[in-house]
């Protein structure tokens, strides 16, 4: 029972993770269509927030649990780093998205920072989704993780 | 060269990118808690309070990753990895304060609305203009995914005048439908740039995105351009040289007042302006400006200047300097008034926007951040005080963290309450006799 704990607690985070991101994704693809001022995206607001939360707890907690060592281990390993490095650059992307579309009222400058905004949230969403789909997947796959 | 090698070097890279990282957000927290007068540093401290929030959750990412990197060169040197969560997740949490900081800000507010209109003051906006208004004073996609921008019609570059080798152009926001039947009711607002009264420049330099906000509402924004002081310095903020000469703040307030006079004769009926309902708005040299025009609209030192057929129903001041003797006293400002506060005290005494308060002004409401270390909270509250101290509201929205130009970036933790308590002070002011 104690040698399961880990390994139910990073299935049942990366199951609420996919969750998460799931909603978050479709409520972002609903205030991308009609953005206006809605107690509705106030609570896309705290799904975001707790999506990211999600993804940062995940990336956190599992390299401890990971056994490198193994193909599985390594294949959650390398996303890893790559959902990080992807997080970094979507979050600057983000915010020289949101100055863009704050100083610069058209043109090409204008649709970038619009694009910027998009892309950034939906690379974090769907990677999200991806990232923790592979590890409730392998969860069960003993050589993949140092549970014990 | 070996896989092996190529990835052992791409982590030792990432690793010294993690360190830097660190070391340049010891800086960037430091702007965001503490005072550096360093150039470089205040010109940072305008952008990074805005932006706190991103660089919480990018030092968390930092840290996780130099987490990772660390566990597979020092296994056995656990401390490092201790030095480094700590280290790393104080930083987060010392980025996030001006984002937890939101509840106090929005606290602040409602004890000022409910001072000034009673406790009761939202029942005086119809459910049906509160609808086009924000809903709550903070949500967090709008702070991570940016303020939606409202559709208006837009014209740039309006002449209003040309005399002694400037030129001056406005720009124009308003609905696109009938403004009357929203709740701007195409009530004016004239707004005022910033930039040390120097530097500076309408639409890129002054909330291009509230002006459009405001125009959706059914406002008649008036960006407007004024004679900037040339005293030969450079700034990073955009300028054009034909707004810039050898120019006083009479000067300024006299273009200004000739802006009105156009208004009146000439802009109103192409934009169906409400003359009725004018509002002044600006930032910093341009909230000290709003503030004398607002408050000495009235006063026979600027007897004339202005035009007549306007109704000024509010004004908002935002970050605005207040005293003439402290902020014009040095090079090259001193060149803004002619003569000293002892050779010339009439002058200085009316460019003190406080001192022009009295019982026939209108409302106004003041942003000020507190961590603003060009302009300080006793301007405001001087402000304040004279107009209360005369029987008139004033509500002073304090913004803990908050540095000077915090209202630039339409969407940050400080600008998204105050632009749901703005537009409510708009609405309530347009309504008072």
């Amino acid at each position: 029972m104690i040698i399961k704990k880990p390994q139910t607690i990073v299935k049942q985070v990366s199951k609420i993770s996919i969750f998460l991101n799931i909603i978050t994704s479709s409520l972002g693809i609903l205030y991308l269509i009609m953005p206006s001022p809605s107690i509705l995206y106030d609570i896309f607001g705290i799904f975001m927030i707790f999506t990211w939360s999600s993804d940062l707890l995940i990336l956190f907690t599992i390299d401890k649990f990971l056994n490198k060592s193994s193909i599985i281990g390594k294949k959650i390993n390398r996303h890893s780093y790559f959902f990080i490095m992807s997080f970094i650059f979507c979050i600057i992307m983000i915010v020289f998205g949101i100055i863009f579309t704050n100083f610069i009222i058209s043109g090409f400058l204008a649709i970038l920072g619009s694009l910027m905004i998009i892309s950034g949230f939906f690379i974090i969403a769907i990677y999200g989704i991806y990232y923790s789909l592979l590890i409730f997947s392998n969860n069960d796959i003993k050589e993949g993780w140092n549970f014990d | 060269m070996t896989k092996f090698k190529k990835i052992n070097i791409l982590k030792v890279i990432l690793i010294n990118i993690c360190i830097l990282t660190f070391i340049v957000g010891i800086y960037f927290t430091a702007i965001v808690l503490f005072k550096i007068p360093t150039s470089l540093a205040i010109t940072l401290s305008y952008f990074l309070s805005q932006i706190s929030g991103f660089l919480t959750i990018l030092y968390i990412l930092t840290t996780i990753l130099l987490l990772k990197l660390l566990s597979t060169r020092y296994k056995k040197k656990t401390w490092i990895s201790k030095i480094v969560l700590i280290f790393g997740f104080s930083l987060a949490l010392l980025n996030s304060l001006p984002l937890i900081s939101t509840p106090f800000s929005i606290q602040n507010a409602e004890n000022e609305f409910n001072l000034a209109y009673g406790s009761d003051w939202r029942s005086t906006i119809p459910n049906q203009v509160e609808s086009y208004m924000s809903p709550t004073q903070f949500n967090l996609y709008g702070y991570f995914l940016g303020f939606p921008i409202k559709d208006c019609n837009v014209d740039v570059d309006v002449l209003y005048y040309e005399n002694d080798g400037l030129r001056l152009y406005f720009d124009a926001y308003y609905p696109k439908g009938d403004g009357s039947k929203l709740p701007g009711n195409n009530s004016v607002i004239i707004k005022i740039h910033g930039g040390s009264w120097q530097y500076g420049d309408k639409s890129l330099g002054n909330v291009l995105v509230l002006n459009k906000y405001l125009a959706a509402q059914g406002y008649v924004v008036f960006d407007i351009q004024y004679g900037l002081l040339d005293a030969g310095g450079s700034s990073f903020i955009p300028t054009p040289d034909y707004v810039r000469g050898n120019v006083t703040l009479s000067d300024m307030i006299y273009q200004i007042g000739n802006f009105t006079k156009r208004l009146e004769n000439e802009y109103a009926p192409i934009y169906k302006a409400n003359l009725n309902s004018v509002f002044i708005m600006g930032g910093s040299a341009g909230g000290h400006l709003t503030a004398v025009c607002g408050l000495g609209y009235n006063d026979p030192y600027f007897a004339g200047n202005f035009s007549n057929a306007l109704n000024i129903k509010g004004i908002v001041p935002i970050y605005p300097p207040n005293f003439a003797a402290r902020y014009f006293d040095d090079e090259p400002l001193t060149r803004l008034i002619p003569g000293d506060p002892l050779s010339n005290p009439t002058a200085y005494a009316k460019f003190t926007p406080s001192n022009l308060a009295d019982a026939g002004d209108p409302p106004a409401l003041i942003f000020q951040g507190l961590r603003d270390d060009l302009v300080s909270l006793d301007n405001a509250e001087t402000i304040k005080s004279a107009l209360n101290n005369n029987g008139i509201n004033c509500l002073l929205l304090t913004f803990p963290f908050a540095a000077h130009a915090s209202d630039l970036i339409v969407g940050n933790s400080f600008s998204q309450v105050w632009v749901y308590y703005l537009e409510r002070f708009l609405y309530i002011s347009q309504q008072s006799s």
